[in-house]
């Protein structure tokens, strides 16, 4: 199992290396964090990254999912998934190897940013456990939108309705914390304690709780585990 | 087994799986829900129990009872309070054991509670929220009521998370019977006195018992244990100075603003000299001297100025470089150990004449200048490269700081003073110079400015186990001044480096798989 798991995780990260559009995303996300992260810092006058971190989920919103828009897309839309079906692979580890790249390729992302705490730490004193914490909660929220978007990618065909279905999962999601002050108390009460965006952003203060680890992963692994039913459900249609 | 039977297996066991998928996330999150475990990654441990805390819990002589009122319904983020309170209140008694009890009431469901907040003057917290595509206005508590022996304090509203460790261990402090430190506001020679300073007395007069002080005309009480000496206009006479020498060399603590131009800011921003010979009792009584000039810092905080556009006045945030930011501080010292930053407005150079126990505190950046004068150019509005053009830049002291033994200038006491006398609390003087008066005016106190002169206090009164825990989380992280050129350097940097090291990793990989191609 875990030799097919790692020759289909081998086998995204080569396309995803051999193919212009691994490159086209990860510039482009690269491009916009540097011009957020830049955009206001020198205004503020602080050493912190909380301001870059604020508009982490609107970047990974627009970017997670064209990482993760081809990956099962593309294989039913090629014909490949049927010949993958008849591998002795299990749907569990088709997705498993899916999702490591989709979080793998976003987590090099976020990884190279690293480089912007690095500067500021060179201009001024930071606080390093905060910033930590705020890689933890962007980490996590990656998890979250690769899983989501993985889902929306077992939904279609086509690489490009999917991108479209898994933006506009992420996007309620994201609407859903954003407008939480005009929905009733109960349901913001609920919203704030299960929201993974409420998580994120409770993160970036530099405290990390068992319920902020926890709550993003159970989501992942929610919307993982209907990407899964979603495939199965192909042996019995 | 035929195909349709195994397929029938297959989606009841895809279903069963995904059910129990569900389940177990939603139990997760669930039982995450109600998690208090949290870990504190801050580098000050801003969300942790501070040692000052910690100290004033383990000298508790009997029971306190925290009591926290809060409405539940409240719109958030006021409904995570309440958990954020919990937590708090959960860490005073583990820390407290038995002698921390608290408890966690929602008022609406509960009559007696609400006669005690009513019979406190508890006020209720006015909340805006939508229901039903309707704006109303939500009513609720989010009060904390401390009761300890026969005494009883009452922490009305709490706002936010921030400072609320500080507050709550005041209130123990004061509480339990450690007091309030006395502070006298000098009233003489045209100084800031008791009735101008009414924004420092609204902030700190929680944890400050303040009084007006005439050191001129009446004894200094001996009940005081620190005093303000907020921007002397004129020269003082000998019965101020020796009753301020004789408060100083009791082991009392003493904080003088001094400079050569208050601000001016009715109508515009302007300053107006001080006597020439206002400050010169500093330099013989405490061997500091005011310098001649106005600092000026590039390293400088932001106003809000009414600017003309054409036919209309816009209002523009303006780097001020009458409005320091002073970055270097003492980061040994208890008053700015924690402070990574201050706002001083219209700052006057200090120099130290006598060495002995007196050292430097604050001091400008590199790129400060001195404008000598009077008069002063402060126009806002002037360009900032206008005002550096030319001028030699240098570092300046801003506030002195000092702790040993006292010096005795006056050795007799002037006619009619004989008799005054003053108890003896320690051998250490301590007392604080900070290069500007106009500090703690109303329009120019922020909360930065408030943290390091109520540090100041403390550490006067010798109360400095509350230093540290004010300081939690208020201190600043300043970036240093860079010039334009080297920002958009930086900006360029963050925008172009990573980008371009993808575009190049795949320019490489491109080249690599055409020649496995060609081969």
């Amino acid at each position: 199992m875990m030799s097919s798991f790692w020759a289909l995780h081998g086998k995204e990260w080569r396309i995803s290396l051999d193919t212009p559009l691994g490159y086209v995303v990860a510039t482009a996300f690269l491009f916009a964090s540097g011009f957020f992260f830049g955009k206001n810092l020198f205004l503020y006058g602080q050493a912190d990254m909380r301001g870059y971190f604020g508009v982490l989920p609107l970047l990974l919103m627009f970017f997670t999912p064209a990482v993760t828009m081809r990956l099962i897309a593309d294989e039913r839309h090629d014909g490949t998934f049927e010949l993958l079906a008849t591998m002795p692979v299990s749907t569990l580890t088709i997705i498993a190897a899916k999702f490591a790249f989709a979080w793998g390729q976003v987590g090099l992302w976020l990884l190279m940013t690293s480089v912007y705490a690095g500067s500021l730490a060179l201009l001024g004193d930071v606080d390093g456990g905060q910033i930590a914490a705020g890689y933890v909660a962007a980490f996590l929220l990656a998890a979250f939108y690769a899983s989501v978007g993985l889902f929306a990618s077992s939904l279609s065909s086509r690489s490009i309705v999917a991108y479209v279905i898994g933006f506009v999962l992420v996007l309620a999601f994201f609407l859903l914390g954003a407008t939480a002050g005009t929905l009733p108390v109960g349901w913001q009460d609920v919203l704030a304690l299960v929201s993974p965006l409420a998580h994120f952003d409770r993160m970036l203060r530099g405290v990390v709780g068992l319920d902020d680890l926890v709550i993003p992963l159970a989501w992942t692994l929610l919307f993982l585990g209907l990407s899964w039913f979603q495939l199965e459900r192909r042996q019995w249609q | 087994m035929a195909v349709s039977d195994r397929r029938r297996i297959i989606r009841r066991k895809a279903w069963l799986a995904l059910l129990l998928t569900v389940a177990f996330c939603v139990a997760s999150i669930l039982a995450a829900s109600w998690s208090h475990v949290r870990w504190d990654w801050t580098e000050e441990r801003l969300y942790t129990l501070s040692d000052s805390t910690r100290s004033v819990l383990n000298q508790l002589d009997a029971p306190i009872r925290i009591t926290a009122y809060i409405t539940s319904g409240l719109p958030q983020p006021y409904g995570l309070m309440r958990r954020f309170i919990e937590d708090m209140l959960q860490a005073y008694h583990e820390e407290g054991g038995d002698k921390v009890a608290f408890s966690v009431i929602d008022p609406s469901n509960d009559p007696e509670a609400m006669t005690t907040l009513t019979a406190l003057n508890v006020p209720k917290v006015r909340v805006q929220l939508v229901e039903n595509d309707q704006a109303r206005v939500k009513q609720g508590y989010l009060a904390i009521v401390l009761e300890y022996l026969d005494k009883r304090e009452v922490l009305p509203v709490i706002g936010s998370e921030t400072g609320l460790e500080y507050l709550l261990t005041s209130k123990i402090r004061k509480i339990t019977g450690k007091g309030r430190p006395r502070i006298g506001i000098v009233d003489a020679y045209g100084s800031d006195g008791y009735d101008r300073l009414r924004r420092l007395r609204q902030l700190a007069g929680e944890d400050y018992d303040f009084v007006s002080v005439d050191p001129s005309a009446k004894p200094i009480p001996s009940d005081l244990d620190a005093l303000i000496v907020a921007g002397l206009e004129q020269e003082p006479g000998e019965p101020f100075r020796y009753r301020l020498q004789q408060f100083r060399l009791s082991g009392r603590g003493l904080l003088v603003l001094a400079g050569n131009a208050k601000a001016a800011l009715a109508d515009e921003i302007s300053v107006r000299p001080v006597q020439a010979k206002a400050n010169e009792w500093l330099k013989a009584d405490l061997g500091v001297a005011v310098e001649p000039g106005l600092v000026l810092d590039r390293q400088s905080g932001r106003i809000l100025v009414n600017q003309p556009r054409g036919m209309f006045m816009l209002q523009a945030a303006v780097d001020y470089p009458f409005l320091l930011r002073v970055t270097d501080v003492d980061d040994a010292h208890p008053v700015t150990r924690h402070l990574k930053g201050v706002q001083i407005p219209f700052a006057s150079p200090l120099a130290i004449v006598r060495e002995q126990g007196s050292r430097p505190l604050l001091s400008s950046s590199a790129y400060s200048a001195i404008q000598q004068g009077p008069p002063f150019d402060v126009d806002p509005l002037k360009p900032m490269r206008e005002r550096f053009d030319g001028a030699h830049l240098q570092r300046s002291l801003i506030a002195v700081v000092h702790e040993g033994a006292g010096r005795k200038v006056i050795e007799r006491a002037p006619k009619g003073l004989e008799k005054e006398g003053m108890d003896k609390r320690g051998d250490t003087v301590r007392w604080v110079v900070i290069g500007t008066p106009s500090m703690l005016e109303d329009e120019l106190l922020d909360e930065n400015g408030l943290m390091f002169v109520l540090n100041t206090l403390d550490w006067l009164s010798g109360q400095e186990d509350m230093i540290d825990l004010r300081s939690r989380g208020g201190g600043q992280r300043p970036l240093p001044v860079l010039e334009d050129i080297e920002r958009n350097l930086w900006k360029t940097v963050w925008m172009l480096v990573l980008p371009g090291a993808v575009i190049a990793a795949g320019l490489w990989r491109w080249r690599v798989l055409r020649r496995r191609r060609r081969a």
